[in-house]
């Protein structure tokens, strides 16, 4: 059990952080409105939490213009999609290992 | 602790669904679109197909004034179902914030319309080539598969309705006398039953 618990990545313990990546998992990118929206964010909440993955190197953005507007994409990185994933087996992991379910 | 942690799987998996899914159908636009291709299939049989019986083989050869209206006919009915359907839908999705619109609407609609439009000018081709007889099938088989490949997209099962579509138009093509009628039941009843399916059958 202790080892399991050791394969969490704490970059997705909180829960805000762990719904960002879910939704840039399976979208080849999402800009940051759209990503607002579907987590119900502020646009505070959503960028901090958003710099401390960019800092892991787990999610990244490029900037591209609309005609004058500009428009972040954000998408998921390799290596973010394989911490995502580690994270996710290891809570299935541990959730199936516990009995009291 | 452990509760956190189904929580957070379950949210995971809500998050997953719900941002590659844009819109979830309304029964009503189900009810109206089969409605209007009743209509339409009554329209082709009176101005058409000179009021002959559902049940009987469509006429191998149509002059050109029947082919302009057969065209005219079949897309007024495509219109109609189309733009209810899509207002109704989009009445209800205003209403209902949780979705992804902006990406997603685009491959949906990328998804929904390249068989639609491919089966669409493959149908005006045969009208013109005189191949009346292979319409319903044909439009049958390929709404069919427009309606799979969106399956991905939305909130609403379309694949079973997608897949009894293609069976249908399968055997509107093996059985040509009974193609006005396969057609019938497929755009026509089919429709009708999903959206009152989705509108009472689901929420209880």
């Amino acid at each position: 059990m202790k080892d399991l618990l050791k394969k969490l990545d704490k970059a997705f313990e909180n829960r805000v952080r762990l719904g960002i990546m879910s939704s840039l998992v399976v979208n080849e990118y999402l800009d940051f409105n759209a990503i607002k929206q579907l987590l119900g964010l502020t646009d505070g909440n959503l960028a901090s939490h958003m710099k401390a993955l960019e800092k892991k190197e787990y999610v990244a953005f490029e900037k591209e213009f609309l005609g004058r507007k500009p428009k972040t994409k954000y998408f998921a990185t390799k290596k973010g999609v394989k911490a995502f994933e580690a994270h996710i087996n290891a809570l299935e992991q541990i959730i199936k290992n516990d009995h009291t379910y | 602790m452990k509760e956190k942690y189904v929580d957070d799987i379950s949210e995971v998996k809500d998050i997953l669904h719900r941002s590659t899914r844009t819109i979830t159908l309304n029964g009503l636009s189900g009810i109206s679109a089969g409605l209007i291709a009743l209509m339409g299939a009554y329209a082709a049989k009176l101005y058409v197909f000179n009021n002959q019986s559902f049940i009987s083989s469509l006429p191998p050869e149509l002059t050109t004034d029947s082919q302009f209206k057969l065209i005219i006919i079949s897309l007024c009915t495509f219109l109609a179902a189309a733009s209810l359907a899509f207002f109704i839908t989009k009445r209800t999705t205003k209403e209902d914030k949780r979705t992804n619109m902006s990406s997603q609407s685009k491959k949906l609609l990328y998804h929904l319309l390249t068989p639609l439009l491919t089966g669409g000018v493959i149908c005006i081709l045969l009208i013109s080539m005189n191949l009346v007889q292979l319409i319903p099938g044909m439009s049958l088989s390929f709404y069919g598969i427009a309606l799979i490949s969106t399956d991905k997209y939305t909130f609403s099962d379309l694949n079973k309705l997608g897949l009894a579509h293609i069976i249908l138009g399968i055997l509107a093509v093996s059985f040509l006398k009974f193609g006005m009628v396969l057609w019938m039941i497929g755009f026509g009843i089919l429709h009708i039953v999903y959206g009152l399916f989705i509108q009472y059958g689901a929420k209880s």
